[in-house]
Formats: C-alpha cells, structure tokens, sequence
C-alpha cells in the first residue's frame, strides 16, 4: 500500500517552480499510507552541463549508512559506472544528470527536515512513500529507483510485479546490471534498456505493461517526460488532475495514488482515472 | 506414499518443532533410504519434490487473474509466420494410431478450436486439407513436404543443418527441431540457421549415457539454458522449447513451464484416442473426440489454478523462483530455490565459499571457484 505522485508544470523552462514544496505536500497528504520510506526525483539541472553524480551507499556500522558521491564527465562516466557494476560491496543510489534523487527511511516530514525538500526547484518531480513489504527497511530499497544503464531515470511504484524474477532474469541474460532486490528496480531497467533500443519512451511503456504481470502503478519520470502507467486489469489506483495556475502560482498536472493528494494542491480540474494498460505520458514543453 | 514414508515425514516436522535445529538431510533422501533398503529399485521422482509457492500477501491472487489467465503461445520467431496455440500444448507421441483412431483426434482438434482452445498436433502423417488446427508435419524427406503450418525435424548431425538451410529459403512457416542428449553443443548453430525451437523429449534423452541418473528436469533446465546462451546480451525474439516425454500431466506441465518450457508435447490425448477401440465395444469415432476434447478443456482448466494462486495473469510467467523444493538433488539439477531457506543449494555452496575464502584469507580466482562449485554440486547430485 505505497503511496505515489508526480507533478509537470506546465511551462518547463520555469527552473524556479516551487516542485519540492508541492511533492512535499502531495506527499504527506498520503502519509498515512505507508511510513517506511520516503524518497524524491527532482528534475533541477540543465542538460547543458556535462556533469554526472553517481550516488552510491556506503555501510557504516550495523544500521547506518552514508552516502558517497562521485562525479563524472562524459568522458570517464562509462569508466566509473563499471567500477559500481563490478562492486558486489556497492549499493547503488543514483546515475543524475539532470535530477536530484533524495531518499531515506522514516516520514516524508522527516525527508524534508534532512534535505529541505520544499525549497527545491524543477520542472518536474516525483515521490514516493513506501510501506515495506517484500524487501527489508532500509534506503537502498527506498525508492525513487534509477539505473547505472542511462542517467536521469526514475521510477515509484505502488504494487507488486509478480513476474519479477522472469523479467529480470531476462534483462540480466541482455546484460543489464541490478542492484537491489526490489521488484520496482526491474521497471527502471527495462526502461532504460528499451530506450537505448529504440528511442521511444511511449513504447517502453507499453512493452512493459505487456510483459509485466501482477497489480500495479508506476509514475517514471525521464528529463523530458512523466508518466503514470497502471497494470493492464487496473488493479492498483491512479488518478490525474490539472491546476490551471494563478497570477502567483504556475499551472501543473499532477498525478497521485490518492484524491487526497491532488486536492492538497489544487489539481482539481480535469481529473481522469488513466486507463489500465495504457500509459499517460507528459511531456515537458 | 507409504504410511511409513508419511510417519517418517510428520516425524521429521516434529524434530524440527522441537529442536530448531535444521535438518542434515532432506526427507526425501531418508524416504529414498527406506526404498532401497525395502528392495524397491524405482528412484524418487524428482516431480514428486517440487511444490508451488501459493500467493503472499504481497503478491495477492486477484479475481480479474482468476477469470483471465493467459495460456496463449506463440510459435515462429518472425512476425508474420508466427502459430498461433490457445493452450501451450502440441500433440505429440510415439504410438501408431489406426485410421479411424487419428480421425477420432483430428475432429477433436477441430472442435478444440471451434471453442476458442486451439492446441497443434506433430505428425508423420500429411495434414489433413480442411483442418482447423495447427499441424506440424515430422518430415524425413524434403520431397514429402506437404503442406503443413510447421516443419519438425529430427537432428541427426550435419546432414540436418543442410536440411534446414533448405528448407528455410521455401518454408516461411516455424521449423522445430527435435534433439539428442548433445543439444547443448549444436542448439545456438541450429537458431543461427533460422529454426524456431527445439523439441526435447526428456523419456529419450533421461536414457543417453550424458543423462544417466539424471531426472527429466535437469534435462529441460539444461535446454532452457542452450537457448538462453545464444541470446546472451540480446533479447529472445521468440525462439520456443518444447519440452515432450514426461510431462504427461498438468502438474508436470506448470512445473516443467516454471523450468523454462514454453510448450508441452503431450501424449495423453493419442492414448485416449488409441483406446477407443478397446474400451467401447465399438469404435464411435464421435465419443472418442468428445471424451479427447473434454480432457484438454478441463486440462486447460487446471493449467490455469497454480499461475492464478500464484498471482500470475500469464501462463509464461511461471519461473524457479516460484517452486520450492526439499530435495538437494532436484535443487541442483532444476536450479530451484530449497524449501526454508529459499536459496538454491549452488548459492549455498558459493556463499559458505565466499565465507570461508574471506575468513581463511585465501587466494581464489574466480575460475578456480567455479570450479569447486561444480565438484561439489556434482557429488550432491
């Protein structure tokens, strides 16, 4: 029973919109959900710079981690990203580029108190709340997931992938590298893969939902797009709804697993269940 | 079972109730004991010691999965010549069937895909011109193609690799190739040649020196990972295995599916046609397709319970990781995860080797690792 959303404002040049105030506050409309885990994507950076993150968790002690951040050009990124891959020691955060992934366990307020969440800006984001079910409580199985595959991709998910092992057993077999056990990490991974094949993130999207079985809901979040895809028997929820902005206050969509989180930010106009199977992409303009 | 096999297993549970303590070794390897030692020479049958993993909390069986489980498969690795089966089954056996017998199978068929469940069929004989049905016509002689959905060929080394590149320029339709023992040497040639899938019949090859004293779900693993091996670094375009012998029920059919087949050659439904003539006191060619269809509807039916207890929405979906089993060997040989402690017995092996590699402060490569691995993987076999 995880708790999921997204937003994209409208205009997405506007790198001063208040995105972490309004996921924030998305986020904890849905607290009582799940209070394991909380965790953001924040789309903030320019593409222009060729400035990689590679975030990686480092053990210390018996329950604490800390969080190591190497950075890459374009040039020694492929070079650093095998060294992760190669690491069976190293519990892989986040490939950035142009986001910004915060996660850890506990409440959304306490996210927020650690890594002033709703003072950050972007064009678009993602949260997400997690109630552990399959996985042990720890942030590394925290979500949003990425991949070391491409940069700037991101995923939440509310629900279960029952066809897990297969899809990435599969993935593994085309050569592309898990690091968690978390069955969320596969959509990310064959995100990734599918858009290095073809390009086509629409596509990805429906290739998953045709391969991927059992109940879920998934927002994934590219650095030009978002969106919220539910399994094709629409068994896990999913709703959009669009605030047209104010003189002080930018127009966005906004996309929860609750109605509660949406009328928290004023998305109220325009709301649609999307329909099971097919994915409702926004792209940024 | 026997009583004293059952009394033995409570007895063991409640060992364990007490103690705590795990077991040395698996029930079935002390059950096996009991046979040997009471004169009987049939081995454990490894099926007997694969069980399903019913659904989780988190993974809940949902009505919408009940009322809609995916059995279709499709066979062909290009688009447009791809078969279609409602049921992942093909008919296939060695018995001679007389006319009226094969007549009696064929209505049936066609009635199975009348009701939306079309299964396929692969014979020597030439297909039926009006059929409804996919057939697949067993050819040893090129010149004897008829005109068939699919081809199956036989491997019998070089001369049937220059068959299939023959074939394969005036054939658009699926080529299946059935295999020996050797198909992990020559599996990856024959995709590369444009087949579709192999065939393994597992009561043949359990048979071969290679196999002996190995169990049909070594044989179907090992098949799964020949193919698996040419797609290495690439994605399966639907090359298919289609596993025939022993899996002559549906429990064997969802297991052998877990394991990696994607199509079942099945024999009962020959059987069925093959005693019509002995249990009537006449052949009623009617009666006997009725009784072939209703077997496969309610085999459709049951092909659908464990995928849909397990959360599944997808036949196909079935993986190793949704079996348990107690018995060492059959975790060895199917790669399946042992009951309790949920690993195979190989990651056992390798993680008690990375502990004691680390603790000692030994030197070990990696190839010399795998090495130990598979000695001692092979001796619990």
């Amino acid at each position: 029973m995880c708790g999921i959303c997204g937003l994209m404002m409208d205009d997405g040049e506007l790198r001063h919109s208040p995105v972490g105030s309004i996921l924030q506050d998305m986020m904890e409309s849905q607290q009582v959900r799940a209070q394991d885990g909380a965790g953001i994507a924040i789309f903030n950076k320019s593409s222009a710079q060729d400035s990689f993150k590679i975030k990686n968790f480092r053990k210390e002690g018996i329950s604490n981690y800390a969080i190591d951040e190497v950075k890459s050009s374009s040039e020694n990124v492929s070079e650093n990203l095998q060294k992760i891959n190669q690491n069976p020691e190293c519990h892989f955060f986040s490939f950035e580029n142009e986001m910004t992934i915060l996660k850890e366990t506990g409440l959304a307020k306490d996210l927020d108190k650690k890594f002033g969440i709703r003072k950050m800006n972007g064009s678009h984001g993602i949260g997400h709340l997690r109630i552990a079910t399959s996985s042990r409580v720890t942030p590394y199985n925290t979500h949003p997931f990425s991949t070391t595959i491409l940069p700037d991709i991101a995923i939440v998910h509310n629900g279960e992938i029952t066809n897990y092992n297969l899809l990435r057993d599969s993935l593994e077999l085309e050569g592309f590298t898990f690091h968690t056990d978390s069955d969320s990490e596969v959509i990310a991974v064959f995100l990734a893969s599918r858009i290095l094949k073809h390009g086509d993130i629409e596509k990805a999207h429906r290739e998953f939902v045709a391969k991927a079985d059992g109940p879920f809901t998934y927002i994934a979040a590219t650095s030009d797009s978002i969106a919220i895809v539910r399994d094709k028997f629409g068994t896990r929820k999913g709703i959009i709804g669009y605030n047209p902005g104010t003189n002080d206050h930018p127009s966005f969509w906004a996309m929860a697993t609750d109605l509660s989180a949406l009328d928290v930010v004023g998305a109220t106009t325009k709301i649609e269940t999307p329909h099971p199977g097919k994915p409702r992409i926004f792209y940024r303009n | 079972m026997r009583l004293n096999e059952k009394a033995l297993i409570r007895k063991s549970i409640l060992e364990l109730c007490n103690t705590g303590m795990p077991r040395q070794k698996s029930t079935d390897d002390v059950i096996r004991t009991i046979r040997e030692k009471s004169g009987s020479e049939k081995e454990g049958n490894l099926w007997e010691y694969i069980i399903a993993l019913g659904a989780q909390l988190s993974r809940p069986p949902f009505d919408p999965y009940r009322e809609k489980i995916k059995l279709t498969t499709k066979i062909g690795r290009k688009g447009d010549q791809k078969i279609s089966l409602k049921i992942p089954i093909l008919i296939y056996g060695k018995f001679d069937l007389s006319q009226s017998s094969k007549d009696a199978l064929y209505l049936a068929l066609d009635n199975l895909d009348d009701n939306r469940s079309t299964i396929g069929l692969i014979s020597k004989d030439e297909p039926c011109d009006e059929r409804k049905y996919p057939h697949f016509q067993i050819l040893d002689d090129i010149s004897k193609l008829a005109d068939p959905d699919g081809i199956v060929l036989e491997y019998t080394g070089v001369k049937t690799e220059e068959k299939i590149e023959k074939i394969r320029k005036e054939f658009d339709g699926p080529i299946l190739v059935e295999v020996d023992e050797y198909f992990s040497y020559y599996t990856a040639k024959l995709l590369e040649l444009g087949i579709d899938g192999i065939v393994v019949n597992t009561d043949d090859i359990i048979k071969s020196e290679k196999y002996k004293g190995k169990h049909a779900i070594a044989v179907i693993h090992d098949a799964k990972l020949a193919i698996n091996e040419f797609y290495r670094g690439k994605e399966n375009d639907g090359a298919c295995l289609v596993i025939a012998g022993d899996v002559n029920n549906a429990g064997k059919m969802v297991k052998a599916a877990g394991l990696g087949a994607d199509i079942i050659g099945y024999d009962t439904s020959l059987l069925i046609a093959k005693v019509g003539h002995h249990s009537e006191n006449f052949f009623d060619e009617e009666i006997t397709a009725k009784k072939i269809f209703n077997h496969m509807i309610a085999t459709k039916s049951e092909l659908t319970g464990i995928p849909a207890a397990i959360g599944y929405s997808d036949f196909h979906n079935l993986s190793p990781s949704d079996f348990r089993t107690s018995s060492i060997k059959a975790s060895i040989q199917g790669n399946i995860p042992l009951e309790g402690v949920d690993k195979t017995y190989k990651n056992i092996v390798e993680e008690i080797l990375e502990e004691y590699v680390n603790t000692k402060n030994i030197s070990v490569n990696q190839q010399e690792k795998q090495k130990i691995i598979n000695l001692v993987t092979e001796e619990g076999n």
